[in-house]
């Protein structure tokens, strides 16, 4: 029989990986670049919470492990489901954001008009947030399990759900430059996915994760250059049709 | 490897006469409090303890409880008062391996973790501990006051659950046992007190 620590990582890494697989098959053909239609609410939040969970799983299993692990009233799948369900309210701001400017439809974020200097001023600003104090001290938060649970702890299944849930807001204050990026580069281009998903594992679980935060910072800021000045020359990125979004 | 471990000596005192029924006697398990309820104060040096990477090494524990034989489940109440020259890592750490919060073998030695009990209070203080054996002593800032007068001396092998039966140990008379908190306030002279040491990891 698996030990506890060892069904947990295992269960985490094979939910994480099953994402990947029903993403790639969801998502054959959809990625159209920077400002990607996201389609309806329905198939969005479907592919958003299957994407969330290959991309973010695998980086918050120490976090996980370490609730199980060490908390002895641990209700592990309750603070799971409690951080998913915040990277899931994060994707719906997201995408009511989306929706807000797809309806104006404004020409002038077409890809031939200002399209790429939006997507690179996007990539800039996720690049400037890597530097912010708010983004160091959730990074400290989320590489530094054991303090958040022994500070951090409350009781029961609620308890469970709130901390998996604070967590998880603690994870999107740390992310949310980085999905920004993802959004500005193609939210359904599983490279650029994949490509996120291991700035996100790097910065969180490896050594020095904080100093590589800022590495990327100055990465984000030339990609965005990149992307606004000369979009043509990124290899993976997809170019949109003219005024592909909103329809 | 283990996440948290802290190990060091450990001295208690309650108002039950010796030996105290809570121990077992040549692995005998004792019966009732001797006057239905419990009232003590525990205690805890550590000599070597981390936690996930924070020191715990020279830092005081102690504990005052209250529990009634009489009530369903005998639940435990107490106040729990940690070193005040811990820093906010270390009290954390101390918090949640004291009330059994953290896993780790310490649970089964703590009857305030596996029965119902009520934290009332987490308490930094000054904590003084010399546990000297048969002379031993410990302090909590002015909560908790407990003194050693001499060991008992019957052939017996006592053991206790909280350090844990498989450790040895020896029954002591405590010349005094005074508590003095919100919560509690009582006071005994001569009745029972049991030195040991402990060594819990999770």
């Amino acid at each position: 029989m698996l030990t506890r620590p060892l069904r947990v990582t295992v269960t985490l890494l094979t939910a994480a990986l099953a994402g990947w697989v029903v993403a790639a098959q969801q998502m054959r053909g959809m990625d159209a670049g920077p400002g990607t239609n996201l389609g309806g609410l329905g198939w969005y939040l479907g592919i958003w919470v299957t994407m969330t969970a290959a991309m973010m799983l695998p980086s918050a299993a120490p976090m996980v492990l370490t609730y199980a692990r060490v908390a002895r009233d641990a209700r592990t799948w309750v603070f799971v489901l409690g951080y998913l369900v915040a990277w899931t309210a994060f994707g719906l701001v997201a995408y009511g954001l989306y929706r807000l400017v797809a309806r104006s439809s404004p020409g002038w974020v077409a890809w031939n008009r200002q399209g790429p200097y939006v997507a690179g001023a996007a990539l800039a600003l996720a690049g400037l947030y890597q530097l912010s104090p708010l983004k160091k001290a959730c990074l400290r938060h989320c590489r530094g399990p054991f303090r958040y649970l022994v500070h951090g702890w409350r009781d029961g299944r609620t308890g469970a759900f709130r901390m998996g849930a604070e967590h998880g807001l603690l994870c999107v204050g740390c992310c949310w430059g980085l999905m920004l990026a993802l959004f500005a580069l193609g939210v359904m281009s599983l490279f650029w996915a994949a490509v996120v998903a291991a700035a996100i594992f790097a910065e969180k679980v490896l050594p020095r994760g904080l100093a590589l935060a800022r590495v990327l910072a100055v990465a984000l800021v030339a990609l965005g250059l990149l992307v606004a000045l000369a979009p043509g020359h990124i290899p993976e990125l997809t170019q949109p049709e003219p005024m592909r979004m909103g329809r | 490897m283990s996440v948290w471990r802290v190990a060091g000596s450990y001295l208690e005192s309650c108002n039950c006469e010796a030996i105290c029924p809570c121990r077992r006697i040549d692995g005998v398990m004792g019966g009732r409090s001797t006057y239905g309820i419990c009232l003590g104060a525990l205690s805890w040096r550590i000599l070597e303890g981390h936690a996930d990477g924070v020191k715990l090494d020279g830092l005081g524990v102690v504990l005052a409880s209250r529990y009634s034989d009489d009530e369903e489940g005998s639940p435990w109440s107490f106040v729990l008062y940690l070193d005040d020259r811990a820093d906010e890592a270390q009290r954390e750490a101390l918090e949640a391996i004291f009330t059994g919060r953290l896993a780790g073998s310490q649970v089964d030695h703590f009857p305030w973790a596996w029965k119902a009990s009520h934290l009332l209070a987490v308490r930094p203080a000054a904590i003084e501990i010399e546990h000297v054996p048969g002379r031993g002593w410990f302090r909590a800032g002015r909560y908790v006051e407990v003194r050693v007068g001499h060991p008992v001396g019957s052939g017996e092998t006592v053991t206790c659950v909280i350090p844990g039966h498989q450790r040895t140990g020896r029954e002591v008379i405590a010349e005094s046992l005074d508590v003095s908190d919100e919560a509690f306030e009582f006071s005994f002279r001569g009745n029972c007190g049991y030195e040991s040491d402990f060594d819990y990891s999770g």
